[in-house]
Order: structure tokens, then C-alpha cells, then sequence
């Protein structure tokens, strides 16, 4: 025991502070979701279960989480995607390869805030970006109002999550893209293997620590999404982009439900550790090893 | 190194070059509107300035008090970086070498934290900060994001620790070395490449934070970059180009670190994730 000491007094800050400001919250979280505490008074009371019954009953809440399973299913998918095609585009260059990566990954070092701002702009009916060139090609009808029509809006702000973050996926393709030895594939060929087989059972195999690690952190993301749908809609039109986060802080911080909306923070933290629990057994059991 | 010739290399350039073009369009357009008057936005947004004007930069900085926003993301940033790198990388340590039962379940423990949302925290976060007369202030935010970063930096270093060979510590041990001096003598200069990648990771995110202080500091003062910047197109988003300028100004800070520092981004990021 004596021995281990100065051991335990490294964990020791780390493991207080963690406890205190990420652990004991969720349990926090857990008591007040059993209340009807409203963020100011001290005499809220222990109402049941009754915000959980409420919830369930919460077209709004439903509504956010499918708003946020399609933004983040439909964002991952693309995602990986482009970033597995990008970095193989990019590992395939003779030349400007370090200019290409960079131009594709500088959106990664601008905020949501910034991105955001920007798409708004490109978005916009009457001038922008998007319609002023279809405009100039006349292709008037392909004209959109981005994010005020309630059947495209949604895409849009995916289409921003995408443009944002596909160059940090990139890189970690690519990383990996790098380790896979040539030869592999050279193997492959002499044992008649065509292109797509070539991709589907060797190098993407290869590629599946990036891919576990890029979907994962995808994910992840995705169920947070709050900031690029703040600055872009506010939510709307109606609620048709309201996540699950920016449901939480409108009911926790805007409508002073505090009790109600740590009922849905409670439903969403277990949401997402069974997704992630699952998500994690199964694509790490899918890697292979070199 | 592979090198697919199913795509041929002309080929692979004109596409790259395509896809370059929608990356570069965003940043063109606020480059070259923040120069223009709010005329010549709403006549020309996609053309050259006629003629580079400064006005709507100095309209930023009558608004924003730079240099204070500065200042303050600046300390936010480097103050969470240094807690985080002193903090997990020991906590690290005692996971990684010392194996027992109560260690397993401590890295679990930490490990579990990856999959809690942000927003389950943030109720009983506020209440617990104002009982702790911490509410709205920087050191609450510390607290908050010390809670939401350890356990990424520890899975991270737990990872990477694995690759420092025991041997080291044992014959630092021999040689007269505490565990403290051996930890940082020895084995915390090894892990320099695991620090970058967590430097470069909490610095990205602190820097670009928008939710997080927006909650726990609140909405009203406007005190890190980011902050200020929501602030500001709140406020002028009827003027593009006002608000273009505002943008570059808030921005540029952080591209002109990444111009500089691109290759310790790019392989931070790639050694942090592949062999995490």
C-alpha cells in the first residue's frame, strides 16, 4: 500500500474532479429528473415519474430525435465516404498534395459559429451562392429556399456538418491509408482479384481501425449537434431542425423546465451508451490485424 | 505505401481540383465581401472588390473589444491545455502501469465518460456551480471541461503509454529515482508525439466552443471569441459584409496558428487516431 502512494496521488486530481464534475451530475441529473424544478426556487417537490410520462408523450421530443438520427446517420455515411475517397484521391496525387489537404481541411479549424454564418450566406434565396448559380446556368427551378422550405432545410444543415468536418476524417484515412503496404495489394492482383474486390476485401479491411475511430467520433458528434443549427435556423422552420440538444437547452435554459428537460437528458445519455456500447463491440470485432 | 492506378493519375488531379473549389468558394466569398460596401454586397457579392476598403474592419473593432475577447480565449485555451496534459498524463500513468482490480475499474470509469452528452450535464452543472458561487466564471468552466475532456486524454495516453517500455522506469527506480521524478523525467518527455495530439484535439475544441461557455458563462457578456462573434451577427445580420469582416477578424487567429503549424496538426491528429 505504502508503495503505491505516490501512484494513487497521480490518479487522485484527475479522478476527484472527473468524479465531481461528470459523474455525480448524471446522478444529479437523475434526482432532478424526478422533480419539477424550474432553475431559480428552492421548494420544487418530487413529482414521480410524471416528466418521463410527458416525454413519451412529446411529438416535439420525438420529432428532435429523428431530426438528430438523420443529420447524424446521413452525415457519418457521407462522411466516411468522402473522406475514404478524398484520401485515396489525395495518396494518389504526384504533386500539391500538402495544398489539396490543407484547402480541404481548414473548415476543421473554424467554429460552427463561423461555418455556419458563411452557409447562411450561400444559402440565402435571393443572393446567394447556390441560387445565384443556378440562376446564371437558367436553371431557375432548381432554386431552392435552403433553409426556409421544411423538406430540404434539413439537408442543408447536414450539408455544412459535412463541408466542415470531412478533412479531419480525411486525414486519419489517410494516415492509415499509409501504413497499408503495397504489396498487399499487388498479392491481390496476381490472385485475380478485380478493382472492387481489391477494395472490399483488402484494402478496406486495412483501412477499419480508421474507420472504427472515424465512425465513432462521427457519431458522437452527431448526437451532440447544437451549434451549426443555432447560428443556421434556430431550430426551425417550426421545429423541422430542432435537435435533441437544442431541444434540451430550449426546454432546460429558455423555458426554465429544468426537471422536465433532465428527464430528456436522462433518455438521451441512455440512448447514446447503448449505441455506443454497440457500435464499439461490433466494429471492433470486425478490425483485422496485420 | 499503396498507390491505387485504378484511378489514374489525371484523373485523381482533375477531381481533386474540383473538390478543392467547393472548400475554396466559402472562403473567397468572405474574403472579398468583407472589403465591399454593403452596396456593392448586395449588387455584386460574387465579384473582386472594386476598390478595398478597411471600413467594415474598423466597424469591428468599434464594436468588438478585441483584444479583450482575445485575452480571454487565450487564457481559456491555455489554462484547460495545461490542466488537461498535467492531469490525465499522470492519471495515465498509474492506469497503465499499475494493474490491479481498482485500477481496471477507475480506467473504466473513465472510459465510460466518452459517452456522456454534454447537454445530460449542463442542468445539474449550473446548479451546482452556483452552489459552489462558481457560476458564470472561468474557473467553473474549467471544472466543467475538465469533466468532458479526461476521458478522451486519458484514453488517449493509456494508449500511447503502452509503447514506453516498463524497463525505463524500472531502471530509473534502481538508479534512485521517485515515482514522481521518474514519471516526469523519464517517461513524460517519451510521450512528447501523445502530447501533441492532445494539445492540438483540446485546443480545437476550446477555441471553437460555442454551447459550452454559451451555457456556463452565459449569453449576455460575449467574453470568448466565439461568443463574440454569435454576439455580432446577432446584431448585424442584415449586413453581410459588416458581419464578413467580423468573422475574418474572429477567425484569423486560429488559421493563421494552423498555417503554421499544419504539419503538427495533421500528424497529431493521425498519430492520436490511429494508434489510439
Amino acid at each position: 500500500m505504502k508503495k503505491n502512494l505516490p501512484y494513487i496521488a497521480f490518479a487522485a486530481p484527475a479522478l476527484i474532479v472527473y468524479v465531481i464534475f461528470a459523474i455525480v451530475p448524471i446522478f444529479l441529473s437523475l434526482l432532478l429528473s424526478f422533480t419539477n424544478f424550474d432553475g431559480f426556487g428552492a421548494n420544487y417537490k418530487f413529482i414521480g415519474f410524471q416528466n418521463y410520462a410527458t416525454a413519451l408523450h412529446d411529438d416535439r421530443f420525438f420529432y428532435s430525435i429523428q431530426v438528430t438520427l438523420l443529420i447524424t446517420v446521413v452525415s457519418c455515411f457521407l462522411i466516411n465516404l468522402f473522406a475514404l475517397l478524398f484520401a485515396i484521391v489525395l495518396n494518389n496525387l504526384r504533386k500539391l498534395k500538402g495544398f489539396y489537404r490543407t484547402i480541404i481541411f481548414y473548415p476543421q479549424v473554424l467554429s460552427f459559429v463561423v461555418v455556419g454564418f458563411i452557409w447562411t450566406y450561400i444559402y440565402n434565396y435571393n443572393d446567394g451562392a447556390i441560387n445565384f448559380i443556378f440562376g446564371k446556368l437558367g436553371l431557375e427551378s432548381w432554386m431552392q429556399d435552403w433553409l426556409g422550405d421544411s423538406g430540404i432545410v434539413v439537408f442543408s444543415v447536414t450539408l455544412v456538418i459535412i463541408w466542415q468536418s470531412v478533412g479531419f476524417y480525411t486525414v486519419i484515412y489517410l494516415a492509415n491509408l499509409q501504413t497499408v503496404p503495397g504489396e498487399v495489394l499487388e498479392a491481390a492482383t496476381i490472385d485475380g482479384a478485380n478493382r472492387f474486390q481489391k477494395f472490399k476485401n483488402v484494402l478496406f479491411p486495412l483501412m477499419s481501425p480508421a474507420f472504427t475511430i472515424n465512425w465513432i467520433l462521427c457519431f458522437i458528434s452527431g448526437l451532440k449537434t447544437y451549434d451549426v443549427v443555432k447560428v443556421m435556423t434556430d431550430g426551425g422552420p417550426g421545429f423541422k431542425t430542432e435537435t435533441i440538444a437544442f431541444n434540451i437547452i430550449s426546454q432546460a435554459f429558455v423555458a426554465n423546465k429544468q426537471g422536465y428537460g433532465s428527464a430528456l437528458a436522462m433518455l438521451l445519455f441512455v440512448f447514446v451508451a447503448i449505441v455506443s456500447v454497440i457500435q464499439v463491440v461490433y466494429l471492433r470485432k470486425r478490425e483485422v490485424e496485420l | 505505401m499503396v498507390r491505387l492506378t485504378w484511378i489514374r493519375n489525371y484523373a485523381s488531379e482533375w477531381i481533386m481540383a474540383a473538390i478543392a473549389l467547393f472548400f475554396a468558394i466559402p472562403a473567397y466569398i468572405a474574403v472579398t465581401n468583407s472589403f465591399k460596401t454593403a452596396k456593392e454586397t448586395a449588387d455584386s457579392p460574387y465579384s473582386l472588390p472594386s476598390n478595398f476598403s478597411f471600413d467594415n474592419y474598423i466597424g469591428v473593432f468599434q464594436t468588438i473589444d478585441m483584444w479583450n475577447i482575445f485575452k480571454n480565449s487565450v487564457l481559456i485555451t491555455v489554462t484547460i491545455l495545461l490542466i488537461m496534459i498535467l492531469l490525465s498524463s499522470m492519471a495515465a500513468y498509474t492506469l497503465q502501469r499499475i494493474t490491479n482490480k481498482w485500477t481496471s475499474v477507475v480506467y473504466l470509469l473513465f472510459m465510460a465518460g466518452m459517452m456522456i452528452p454534454p447537454q445530460t450535464l449542463y442542468i445539474p452543472i449550473v446548479k451546482l456551480l452556483k452552489a459552489m458561487g462558481l457560476a458564470q466564471s472561468f474557473p467553473g468552466l474549467f471544472l466543467f471541461y475538465i469533466g468532458l475532456y479526461m476521458p478522451f486524454c486519458i484514453f488517449l495516453y493509456t494508449g500511447f503509454m503502452k509503447s514506453v517500455p516498463r524497463e525505463l522506469d524500472e531502471s530509473a527506480k534502481i538508479d534512485g529515482c521517485g515515482a514522481f521524478a521518474t514519471f516526469w523525467r523519464i517517461v513524460f518527455p517519451l510521450l512528447q508525439p501523445c502530447t501533441v495530439t492532445v494539445i492540438i484535439f483540446v485546443a480545437m475544441w476550446t477555441w471553437n466552443d460555442f454551447v459550452n461557455p454559451f451555457i456556463i458563462l452565459g449569453s449576455q457578456k460575449g467574453e470568448t471569441i466565439t461568443l463574440a462573434f454569435y454576439g455580432f451577427i446577432s446584431q448585424y445580420n442584415t449586413s453581410w459584409n459588416h458581419a464578413f469582416a467580423g468573422m475574418i477578424v474572429t477567425s484569423l487567429p486560429a488559421i493563421v496558428l494552423f498555417a503554421v503549424m499544419q504539419k503538427q496538426f495533421i500528424s497529431g491528429i493521425a498519430s492520436g487516431a490511429v494508434k489510439g
